[in-house]
């Protein structure tokens, strides 16, 4: 008891979150920061702020691009007062930050400071409808990455236009980490496993994770995301409400390692009970199929397929699409157009340098169009059983 | 490690012994008319091979509140959704409070989220409310994205704070626009224990409704060593968008400046010396420094001097005597100005020992 009450002090040092690295840098990551423009318009107002009343804090902000992004590694330094909250406003896009219009990543923020001296905050907007709809994205620290996460509160589709998903991650090693999502509903697995590879001090974010993992159509308010990697990842899921574009940020939950369900599962008590799922060693192989390249914005705001020449692609059920951004700003985004609203099957961009692959699972025409472009540049896919 | 950490933590303030892992979701609502908010949770098993057995305690005060304890059970890896929870679960419509969830499993066994969200305008719009483990609770917390007025229709403030020690709590808020204070408010009463609290428009409360800023804070300090969880939920007027801020953990204020009295006599400082203790000065803190002579009677030459710290910007004066002080009327130590820092008396002929007065070297120290 003696010892338990001599931890006691040392252990209440411990209780918030660890935030520093062995070198004495603190570090603190916003998994995901934006400025986007087009269809789709998404901004991030961040705020960092010195809790200290006496010493002032000098930060360097590294912004860490992973979508539709330059050469070069945007960074700034900047000095906080003590108590001072500094303002930046479209931070991606300011002159006085990274200066990066027409992309997304994450930021990581890094001081010498004592451990919880610097908060970061931001607000992710969109500006459509106007004035704005946006989400909370906290700063992270270290601490607060692990190897198993787990996003619950996920929605997809649903009554009146429905709810999308996008499931990102950033990884704040010095080493590249492979992982997978993999969507639950009513503790059952929902489509096929989506894997990934993340670079050091990067991120990737799957747009329509659902579509992503084969289930576009899966309607579902409780699903559950399970992102298993090699190595510590902030995750976080944007669900969104496809009628008014409002998001809401999921963070990340450390969850326990994966591990096989030898047994069936009794069935719980009560009339809302869920069953249990097999766990992610029961992940279906994908379908085998051959992948179809489209070059986007080849010869002007055109879609090219690479074995017709011209905007229609056939193939077969099981069958990939690659898309491969070769000149121009676009997006590929499924649905007819008129009314060029978009459908929720698939939508990526838009941007510039980008790559895209959508798996077809399903037999019939697809229509889709760039959302920067609208009816002038379109394109359909037609998939043969 | 921080899950035990934790767990050690959370039983200074609540009864984890008796209980177990509590999560709390520190706001939830079903309230409907022109500003409609229903709060949809989910709770999750993260244990591939451990039954939960979970207590879902409403701790409502807004509206009308009525005590209720649900007990469920979450299979391994079972996602349980309770959509509108004030209703469907503690049949408490037209009400807002916060949920305590508590259970027996491991630490880490159960992860509570829930979106809050407004069906004007419609279908959604909501903001995303996490359940946090008792170490995300802070005795001083900062909210910071916080905004009021602006462009359009502009935006406003709701604080909340939820107390979930076993004693009250009268926590202050004070509300900065940048690093300016702009006021200051409390709840019209205590918190009382394992109970929450929302101030709507905190900028009308203290009296700066018509303030437009989108880089505010809001400081909320309960006052003591009692951690308690804050929210702001900061809301765009026209399209009734909330997002929700959690507060992270601040800092004390310095505490009102301090008066220390250095007595000066032949031939020490005291505090300060050689004969006595150094003066040590607490970095943040800000400090009246007076320095008085002290003699006894008879006492030849009680005239005293100090030397100053030319680094720290303290002056100099060679007038200390009997009826004559000479003041530093502010002094706040900085971090950067950690040190030791020798001073001297600037007269050599008080107390009538030159020898004696030549070690009367004083040190000032800043830890």
């Amino acid at each position: 008891m003696r010892k338990l009450l001599l931890l006691l002090p040392a252990l209440l040092v411990f209780a918030a979150p660890l935030r520093q690295r062995a070198d004495g840098t603190t570090v603190i990551t916003l998994p995901a920061a934006a400025s986007i423009v087009g269809g789709a318009p998404f901004f991030s107002d961040v705020r960092a702020f010195n809790t200290s009343y006496t010493d002032s804090l000098e930060v360097t902000a590294t912004y860490r691009c992973f979508i539709t992004c330059p050469a070069g590694t945007p960074q700034i330094t900047f000095t906080l007062a003590p108590r001072e909250s500094r303002a930046f406003d479209d931070m991606v896009a300011s002159a006085s930050a990274f200066n990066t219009p027409n992309s997304a990543g994450g930021v990581e923020f890094s001081h010498t400071g004592e451990s919880e001296q610097l908060v970061v905050t931001s607000r992710l907007f969109s500006t459509a409808p106007t004035p704005t709809v946006g989400m909370f994205i906290p700063g992270l620290g270290i601490s607060e990455a692990y190897p198993n996460t787990v996003l619950t509160s996920v929605r997809n589709a649903g009554p009146d236009a429905g709810f999308r998903t996008n499931a990102g991650v950033f990884n704040p090693g010095d080493a590249a980490v492979s992982l997978t999502f993999t969507i639950f509903d009513g503790g059952v697995q929902a489509g096929t496993a989506v894997s990934r590879t993340v670079g050091a001090h990067s991120g990737l974010q799957v747009n329509l994770i659902f579509t992503a993992a084969g289930v576009p159509n899966l309607s579902t308010a409780n699903a559950v995301i399970v992102v298993n990697a090699t190595g510590p990842l902030f995750t976080y899921a944007a669900v969104i409400d496809n009628a008014t574009t409002d998001p809401y940020l999921v963070i990340g939950a450390e969850d326990q390692p994966p591990q096989p369900v030898a047994t069936a599962t009794p069935t719980p008590p009560g009339a809302t009970a869920t069953p249990t799922p097999p766990g992610p060693t029961a992940t279906p192989t994908p379908p085998p199929g051959q992948t179809f390249t489209v070059n986007v914005g080849q010869g002007g705001n055109n879609f090219v397929d690479q074995v017709s020449g011209n905007s229609t692609s056939t193939i077969h059920v099981g069958d990939t699409i690659h898309w491969v951004w070769v000149s121009g700003f676009h997006s590929t985004t499924s649905g007819p157009c008129p009314p060029c609203s978009g459908d929720g099957m698939w939508n990526h961009g838009p941007g510039t340098g980008l790559t895209f692959d959508f798996t077809f699972n399903q037999a019939g025409t697809f229509p889709y169009f760039c959302s920067n472009h609208g009816s002038i540049m379109t394109g359909t896919v037609v998939v043969n059983p | 490690m921080r899950r035990r950490a934790a767990a050690i933590f959370l039983g200074l303030g609540s009864a984890v012994f008796a209980h177990g892992e509590t999560i709390y979701l520190t706001a939830a609502a079903s309230v409907v008319g022109a500003a409609p908010f229903y709060s949809d949770v989910r709770a999750f098993n993260t244990s591939y091979t451990n039954t939960l057995t979970v207590t879902a305690d409403y701790r409502c005060f807004i509206g009308a509140c009525a005590a209720s304890v649900q007990a469920f059970t979450l299979v391994p890896r079972e996602s349980r959704a309770f959509d509108d929870i004030c209703v469907s679960l503690f049949s408490s419509p037209d009400s807002a409070g916060a949920v305590e969830f508590t259970h027996m499993g491991t630490d880490g066994d159960l992860v509570v989220s829930s979106r809050l969200y407004s069906t004007s305008p419609e279908p959604t719009v909501g903001m995303f409310v996490p359940g946090l483990e008792s170490y995300a609770a802070f005795p001083v917390t900062i909210l910071t994205s916080v905004r009021n007025g602006g462009s359009g229709a502009g935006f406003r403030t709701n604080v909340g704070v939820y107390n979930f020690n076993d004693a009250p709590v009268s926590p202050t808020f004070k509300v900065y626009d940048g690093s300016t204070l702009v006021g200051t408010t409390q709840l019209d009463a205590a918190l009382l224990p394992r109970s929450g609290a929302q101030i709507n428009d905190i900028f009308g409360r203290i009296g700066a409704a018509s303030l437009a800023t989108s880089n505010a804070a809001v400081v909320v300090d309960s006052g003591g060593a009692s951690a308690l969880f804050s929210y702001a939920a900061v809301i765009d007027n026209a399209t009734t968008d909330p997002y929700l801020v959690v507060g992270a953990p601040d800092r004390p204020a310095p505490a009102e400046p301090q008066t220390v009295i250095v007595s000066v006599h032949a031939w020490d400082f005291s505090p300060g010396g050689p004969v006595s203790a150094p003066l040590t000065l607490t970095v943040g803190t800000t400090y009246t420094l007076v320095f008085r002579s002290v003699d006894a009677p008879g006492t030849p030459n009680p005239r005293h001097g100090f030397s100053g710290i030319s680094d720290l910007g303290l002056p100099s004066s060679d007038d200390i005597s009997p009826g004559h002080d000479f003041v530093v009327p502010s002094f706040t130590p900085q971090g950067y100005q950690r040190g030791s820092y020798p001073f001297l008396c600037t007269r050599n002929d008080c107390g009538g020992d030159p020898e004696q007065h030549n070690g009367m070297i004083g040190m000032l120290i800043i830890p």
